[in-house]
C-alpha cells in the first residue's frame, strides 16, 4: 500500500514537474501536499522506496524532509528542497539530473560530508544530524565507502596502501579473503605494487572501487566515477560495481549524468530544483535518456 | 589574467605590458598568503641586516681623527722597545712593549731643541663607588694615565674643574654614565692600590667625549697609583727630527707623533673591522637562510602554476614576458619586505642593544645613530637577494613549453640526480676525511676546508639526505603512528629538494649554534673542572666579575690579601698575583703565589721536580708549554717592566692555574714582585675552618677595602665560566635571528604543501581521517624537516668543532661535549619543526572535506 501510494505521488509530482521550470519546484510540493491532505496519508508514506526485489530490505540510508539552502531571503537557492528519500541495502541506485539539480548535494548529505539546513540523515539505523565531526569521520571511516571521480588516491602510497588506507587509518587491516576477494576480482592483483603515477586511469578508479569495497562498508557513495574514463573503461568500472551489488550484496549509490552509467543501477532517482522528480526501477539506458531529455525543456 | 587572455591586448604593444603587469599584481593578489610569509622572512633578514649595519655604523662611530686631534702638539713619541702581540682580536692584536726608563726624560731634555718632554704612566683602573661598588664603563677599556701639565703635549682638555692633584679627572663619557661631578668623592682601584678621591675635573680628548674604547682617569704625575716604574711612553715638544732623538732615548723606539698617532688608529680601525665583520656575519646567515627560504617560495609557487603559465605562453606570452611577470612579482615582494624591513631593523638595533645589555654585554659605548647608509644598504641587499633568488625558479616559468597546459601538474617526481648525488657523497666523504687527516695531521687549514666541504655536500646533497631522513626516521614514525605516519613519512619525501632547501636554513643554525656551544662549554668545562679538582681552599676573595668589556683584567686591590688575618679559624690566605710575559716574542702569563703555601689552597699535580725549590731565580713550568722541558733547564722571559729574565725550572705542573690566572709559568710571588712591580693579585684562595666566625670575619676584612666580593669554592668555579656564558648567550641571540628565519620557512612549506594537496586531504577526511588525524599528519611531516634540519646541524657543528680544534692542537682546551646541551639544542630545532606547523595543521584541518575537494 504505502510504496504504491508512493509510486502515485511521485507520478503526480512528475506530471507536475514537467510544466514550465521556474514553477517546478513550487507546483511539486504544493500538488504533493494537496495530494497527501486529499488522500489523508500520513508522513510516512511519503519517502520514495522501490518496490520489487529489495522492498523487505531496511534502507542502508535515508534521508527525512531535507532541506539544504544556500544563502537567504530573495537570493536563497534551494539545494534541496524537502527530499525523502531511502536507499535501499544491497541495492544500487543511481542519481541523476541535470547541472545543480541538486544530486550532489543529496549524496554529499546522505554521505555526511555535508550538513542539511533542515531535516534528517540516517546511515543504517544511526542517525547523522547528532554527530560530532570526530564521530561523522569515524563513521565515514568504517560505514561508508567513497568513489570520486578524479581518482583521489594518495600519490605516495602503493595500490595497496591505498586499498587499506581507510582502514589503516583507524588501525585496523583489512580481512584477508576480503582483500583477495576484491582485488581478484578488480584484476589488481599484479598491480599491488605500482603507485598511481604507474597505473592507467582504469586501473586507478580499480584500486579507488577496491579501496570503496575492501571494508565492506554499509554503503558505497560514488560520484560520477566514469566521468574521468573513455566509455570502455568507464563500463568496466560500471560491471565491477554491479559485480559487488550482485555478489555480495554491497550497497552503492551513485551521482551520475550518463544515461549509460545509470543503466547498469537497479533503480534510478531523479533530482531537479532540489526535490526528488522521478524514480525509475530497472533502467535502461534509453529510458533514462528519454527522461533526462525532459528536463532539456 | 583577465587582460591577458584578452586577444587584442596580445596584439597592442602597450596594453601587452599592461596585460602581463595585471598578471604579475593579480597572481601576487591570488597568493598573499604565500607571499605573506616568505615576504616575513625576508623581512626578519633585511630587519636583522640594518640593525647590524647601524650597529656597526655606531661602533665604528668614535673615529680614529679624535686621536690626531688629542695628539695634535705631541711632535715625537719615545715607546719602549716591542715585546710582541698582545690581546686582541685576529689581526687587531696591539703591541706589547717594554717600559721606556725614567732617565729618559732628562736624556731628552738634555737635547738642544728639545722645549718639553713628559713621561707617561698607564694601568688598569676601575672606579668604584665609595662602598666599593663598581662604576660600569661599558665596553671601554678602562684605564689610568698620568695628566700631561703641558698645554701644547696635553690630550685631554678640562672641561670642567682643575687639573688633578690629589685627585683624578675622568673623561666627560664617565662622568655622564657615571652621573659624576666636579667634587664627587669616588674610590679608584689600580693593580698598585685604592685610594678614595676626589674628581677635581672632567675633560675631553680633544674635542671628543673619550679617547676610542677607552674610559680614561687621569692622575696627577707621581701620584702613585699608577706605579713608580718606567713610562708607558714619553710625549716631546720639539722642532727636531726624531731620528736626532734616537741617542737619548736608548732602547726605546722613536717615532714622530704622526707615526705614533697612525700606528694607534691603525689597531683600533682592525680592532672596529673585525668587530663589524662578527656582527655582518652574523647578519651574512641570516640572510642566507632568508635566502633559500624566499628560493623555495618561488620554486613552489612557479610549480604551483605550471598549468597557468603555459596557459599564458599558449595564448601567445612570450617566454620574456613569462619571467618578466614572474621578476616582477618578486620585485614587488622585493621592495615591500625590504622597506619594511629596513624600517623594522631601526627598532631592532635598539632592542638588540637592550637585549645584549640584558644578557650583561655592552657593546655600545655611544648611543645609536641610525645613517640613511645603512637603511639604504639593508633594504637594496634585501631587494637584490630576493630577485636573485627568485631568478633561477622565474627562468624555469619562462622555459614552461605551452603543452604542460594540457598536462596534469606533476609532482616532482625525484628531484635527484645521480651526478648531484655523487658530486654530493664526493664533497661529504672527501670533506669528512680531509677533515679527520687535518685534525690528526694539526694542520687546521685542512680541517677547517675539510668542515666547509662537508656543508658545501649537505648543500648539494640535501635531497637525498632528505630522503634517508624520511626513511629512516619514517618507519619508526610510521610504526608508531600508523597509517598517519606513514603518510607523513610518504609526503616528507614526495619532494626531496623542497625538504632540503627548508630544513638547509635550520640546518645552518643548528651546525653554528652547536658549534659555540661546544666550544664554549670546552672553554669554561676544561677551567672549571680542573679548578673543581684543584682547588682545596674553601672561600674565594675576587675582583668584581664581568665589569665592563672582555679587554678588562680586573685586580683586587692589594690591601685586601693583606687586611685578611689569620687566626678566627681563618688557616691560610695564598694570593695569586698575575702579569703578562713574552717568550719568544709570544704572550703568556706568569703567575706570582707563596709557593710553600700554594698546595694547601690548589693542588698542582707536579709531575717533576718540587715546588719547594721555586725561588728567586727558579720557576715552576706547566708541562707541554715548552717543548722537551726537563727540571733544571733554563727558559727565558721578557716582562714588559724588567726586561729579558731567565730562570731555571724547578718543577712541572700539570693542573691548570685557577680559571682568571690560567698562566703557564708560576714564580714566588717574592720574585714576581721584582720583575713586575704592577702585577696585581688576581684572586685569594683562603683556606677556613669552615666556622661562621672564620666566614664573618674574612668578609669584614674584605668589606672594609672594598673592589672584591667573597665567594665560596663552589660559587667561584661556578663563576669561572660565566664571561664565557655571557659571550655564548650573546652568540645564541645573533643567531636566534636564523633559526627564527627557519621556523618561518618551515611554517611556510608547510602552508605551500598544504595548499598543493588540499583535494587530497578533503579525500582523506572523506575516508576517516579524522581532523586530530590531519593535523598529526601534517605536524609529523614537518617534524621530518625539521629533524633533518637538526640531526645534519648537530653533526656539521660538532664535527666541525672536533675537527677544528683537534687540529689546532692546543693543549689548554680539552673538548667537551655538553650532551645534555646539544641533546636540548637537537630536540628544540626538531619541535621548532611541529610548533612551525602548528597553525597551518589546524587550519588544514578545520578545512570541510567536501569543501576541499570541490575547492
Amino acid at each position: 500500500m504505502a510504496e504504491s501510494t508512493g509510486g502515485v505521488l511521485l507520478l503526480a509530482a512528475v506530471e507536475y514537474s514537467r510544466g514550465s521550470r521556474p514553477e517546478v519546484s513550487r507546483c511539486t510540493t504544493t500538488a504533493r501536499g494537496l495530494i497527501l491532505i486529499m488522500m489523508g496519508m500520513t508522513i510516512i508514506d511519503i519517502p520514495t522506496t522501490p518496490p520489487g526485489r529489495f522492498a523487505h530490505q531496511r534502507p542502508a540510508a535515508r534521508l527525512e524532509d531535507a532541506f539544504k539552502i544556500y544563502g537567504e531571503g530573495d537570493s536563497a537557492v534551494r539545494a534541496l528542497d524537502n527530499v525523502s528519500v531511502e536507499f535501499t541495502t544491497g541495492a544500487f541506485t543511481a542519481i541523476m539530473g541535470p547541472s545543480g539539480s541538486g544530486k550532489s548535494t543529496l549524496m554529499h548529505s546522505a554521505a555526511g560530508l555535508d550538513h542539511l539546513t533542515s531535516g534528517r540523515v540516517f546511515i543504517g539505523d544511526t542517525d547523522l544530524s547528532g554527530l560530532s565531526d570526530r564521530d561523522l569521520t569515524l563513521l565515514r571511516r568504517t560505514k561508508i565507502g567513497f568513489i570520486f571521480q578524479a581518482f583521489n588516491l594518495i600519490p605516495t602510497l602503493t595500490a595497496a596502501e591505498n586499498i587499506e588506507l581507510p582502514l589503516a587509518l583507524g588501525g585496523n587491516r583489512p580481512d584477508p579473503s576480503t582483500f583477495a576477494r576484491v582485488v581478484e576480482v578488480l584484476g589488481l592483483s599484479n598491480r599491488l605494487g605500482h603507485r598511481p603515477s604507474e597505473l592507467s586511469g582504469g586501473q586507478q578508479q580499480r584500486v579507488a572501487v577496491a579501496r570503496a569495497l575492501v571494508s565492506e562498508p554499509e554503503i558505497v557513495f560514488a560520484d560520477e566515477p566514469t566521468g574521468n574514463l573513455d566509455s570502455r573503461t568507464g563500463a568496466e568500472i560500471l560491471s565491477f560495481m554491479q559485480r559487488a551489488v550482485r555478489d555480495v550484496g554491497q550497497t552503492i549509490v551513485m551521482v551520475t549524468h550518463d544515461p549509460t552509467a545509470a543503466s547498469y543501477a537497479d533503480r534510478v532517482v531523479f533530482v531537479n530544483d532540489g526535490s526528488i522528480v522521478d524514480d525509475m526501477l530497472e533502467p535502461t539506458t534509453d529510458a533514462v535518456y528519454d527522461r533526462m531529455k525532459a528536463f532539456g525543456r | 589574467m583577465t587582460a591577458a587572455t584578452n586577444p587584442t591586448g596580445a596584439r597592442t604593444g602597450s596594453s601587452k605590458v599592461s596585460g602581463m603587469t595585471a598578471v604579475t599584481l593579480k597572481g601576487l593578489w591570488a597568493n598573499k598568503s604565500r607571499f605573506g610569509l616568505s615576504s616575513l622572512a625576508v623581512i626578519i633578514s633585511v630587519a636583522f641586516l640594518t640593525a647590524m649595519l647601524i650597529l656597526t655604523t655606531a661602533l665604528a662611530g668614535t673615529t680614529t681623527d679624535d686621536l690626531a686631534v688629542a695628539n695634535a702638539g705631541v711632535d715625537v713619541v719615545v715607546l719602549g722597545e716591542e715585546l710582541g702581540l698582545g690581546e686582541g682580536p685576529p689581526g687587531a692584536e696591539a703591541a706589547v712593549r717594554s717600559m721606556v726608563d725614567v732617565s729618559t726624560i732628562d736624556a731628552l731634555l738634555a737635547v738642544d731643541g728639545v722645549d718639553a718632554a713628559v713621561g707617561i704612566r698607564t694601568t688598569t683602573a676601575q672606579l668604584l663607588g665609595v662602598d666599593g661598588a663598581p662604576v660600569v664603563t661599558g665596553s671601554r677599556t678602562s684605564l689610568g694615565e698620568t695628566w700631561i701639565d703641558n698645554e701644547t703635549l696635553a690630550t685631554f682638555d678640562l672641561v670642567a674643574g682643575t687639573a688633578p692633584v690629589d685627585g683624578i679627572v675622568v673623561d666627560r663619557s664617565l662622568a655622564d654614565e657615571a652621573g659624576l661631578v666636579v667634587g664627587d668623592t669616588v674610590q679608584v682601584l689600580t693593580p698598585i692600590g685604592t685610594e678614595i678621591v676626589s674628581v677635581d675635573g672632567i675633560a675631553t680628548f680633544g674635542e671628543a667625549d673619550s679617547a676610542p674604547d677607552t674610559a680614561t682617569i687621569l692622575f696627577a704625575d707621581g701620584n702613585d697609583l699608577l706605579g713608580t716604574g718606567g713610562f708607558e711612553r714619553v710625549v716631546v715638544d720639539t722642532d727636531l727630527d726624531p731620528t736626532a732623538l734616537q741617542g737619548a732615548a736608548g732602547n726605546g723606539e722613536v717615532q714622530s707623533g704622526t707615526t705614533y698617532v697612525t700606528d694607534q688608529q691603525s689597531v683600533i680601525e682592525a680592532r672596529t673591522s673585525f668587530q663589524t665583520i662578527f656582527f655582518l656575519a652574523f647578519a651574512l646567515i641570516a640572510l642566507i637562510a632568508g635566502t633559500t627560504i624566499i628560493y623555495n617560495t618561488f620554486v613552489i609557487a612557479v610549480a604551483q602554476r605550471t598549468r597557468e603559465l603555459a596557459l599564458l605562453r599558449s595564448i601567445g606570452a612570450s617566454k620574456a614576458q613569462v619571467l618578466k611577470a614572474v621578476m616582477g612579482e618578486a620585485a614587488v615582494v622585493g621592495v615591500v619586505a625590504s622597506v619594511v624591513g629596513a624600517v623594522v631593523g631601526i627598532g631592532s638595533a635598539y632592542g638588540l642593544v637592550a637585549l645584549f645589555e640584558a644578557l650583561g654585554l655592552s657593546i655600545l659605548a655611544g648611543s645609536l645613530s641610525v645613517t640613511v647608509d645603512s637603511l639604504v644598504i639593508g633594504a637594496g641587499v634585501g631587494l637584490v637577494v630576493t630577485l636573485v633568488s627568485a631568478f633561477v625558479p622565474a627562468r624555469k616559468a619562462a622555459n614552461t613549453p605551452p603543452i604542460a597546459a594540457l598536462r596534469e601538474a606533476a609532482v616532482d617526481p625525484s628531484g635527484v640526480s645521480l651526478t648531484r648525488n655523487s658530486v654530493a657523497g664526493l664533497l661529504l666523504v672527501g670533506g669528512s676525511g680531509l677533515a679527520l687527516f687535518g685534525s690528526i695531521d694539526g694542520t687546521w687549514e685542512t680541517a677547517v676546508g675539510g668542515v666547509l666541504a662537508a656543508f658545501i655536500g649537505v648543500v648539494v646533497g640535501g635531497p637525498m639526505i632528505a630522503g634517508w631522513v624520511s626513511r629512516g626516521a619514517g618507519a619508526p614514525l610510521a610504526l608508531l603512528g600508523g597509517a598517519v605516519g606513514r603518510l607523513a613519512s610518504t609526503n616528507a619525501a614526495r619532494n626531496p629538494r623542497r625538504s632540503a632547501s627548508t630544513a638547509l636554513a635550520l640546518t645552518l643554525g643548528v651546525a653554528l649554534i652547536a658549534f659555540f656551544t661546544v666550544v664554549a662549554s670546552s672553554l669554561s668545562g676544561t677551567v672549571a673542572a680542573d679548578t673543581d679538582a684543584a682547588l682545596s681552599a674553601d672561600q674565594v676573595v675576587s675582583p668584581f666579575a664581568a665589569l665592563g668589556g672582555p679587554d678588562d683584567v680586573t685586580y683586587l686591590p692589594p690591601s685586601v690579601a693583606d687586611g685578611i688575618e689569620l687566626g678566627d679559624g681563618v688557616e691560610a690566605v695564598v694570593p695569586l698575583a698575575s702579569t703578562n710575559v713574552f717568550v719568544d716574542g709570544s704572550m703568556a702569563l706568569a703567575a706570582g703565589a707563596d709557593v710553600r703555601q700554594l698546595d694547601q689552597v690548589y693542588d698542582l699535580a707536579v709531575v717533576a721536580g718540587s715546588l719547594a725549590e721555586v725561588s728567586d731565580a727558579s720557576i715552576a713550568v706547566q708541562a707541554g708549554v715548552v717543548d722537551g722541558v726537563v727540571v733544571g733547564d733554563e727558559v727565558t722571559l721578557v716582562f714588559p717592566q724588567a726586561g729579558q729574565t731567565s730562570v731555571r725550572v724547578a718543577a712541572i705542573f700539570e693542573t691548570n692555574l685557577p680559571g682568571q690566572v690560567p698562566a703557564q709559568y708560576l714564580f714566588d710571588d717574592a720574585a714576581l714582585a721584582v720583575l713586575a712591580p704592577d702585577a696585581g693579585d688576581a684572586v685569594v684562595f683562603v683556606s677556613t675552618d669552615g666556622s661562621d666566625a672564620a666566614q664573618s670575619a674574612l668578609a669584614a676584612s674584605v668589606e672594609a677595602t672594598g673592589g672584591a666580593i667573597v665567594q665560596t669554592a663552589d660559587e667561584y668555579i661556578e663563576s669561572l665560566g660565566s664571561s664565557v656564558d655571557a659571550f655564548l648567550n650573546f652568540v645564541y641571540a645573533l643567531l636566534g635571528v636564523a633559526v627564527i628565519i627557519a621556523f618561518v620557512g618551515i611554517a611556510n612549506t608547510t602552508v605551500m604543501a598544504i595548499g598543493e594537496r588540499t583535494k587530497e586531504i578533503g579525500m582523506l577526511r572523506s575516508v576517516g581521517m579524522t581532523a586530530v588525524q590531519v593535523r598529526r599528519m601534517i605536524r609529523n611531516e614537518a617534524l621530518l624537516l625539521s629533524l633533518q634540519g637538526s640531526v645534519v646541524g648537530l653533526a656539521i657543528g660538532v664535527g666541525g668543532v672536533y675537527a677544528t680544534f683537534s687540529a689546532i692542537g692546543d693543549d689548554q682546551f680539552t673538548l667537551d661535549l655538553p650532551l645534555a646541551s646539544l641533546a636540548t639544542i637537537g630536540v628544540a630545532a626538531a619541535v621548532s619543526g611541529v610548533a612551525a606547523a602548528a597553525w597551518p595543521a589546524w587550519r588544514a584541518s578545520r578545512r570541510a572535506p567536501l569543501e576541499a575537494i570541490a575547492g
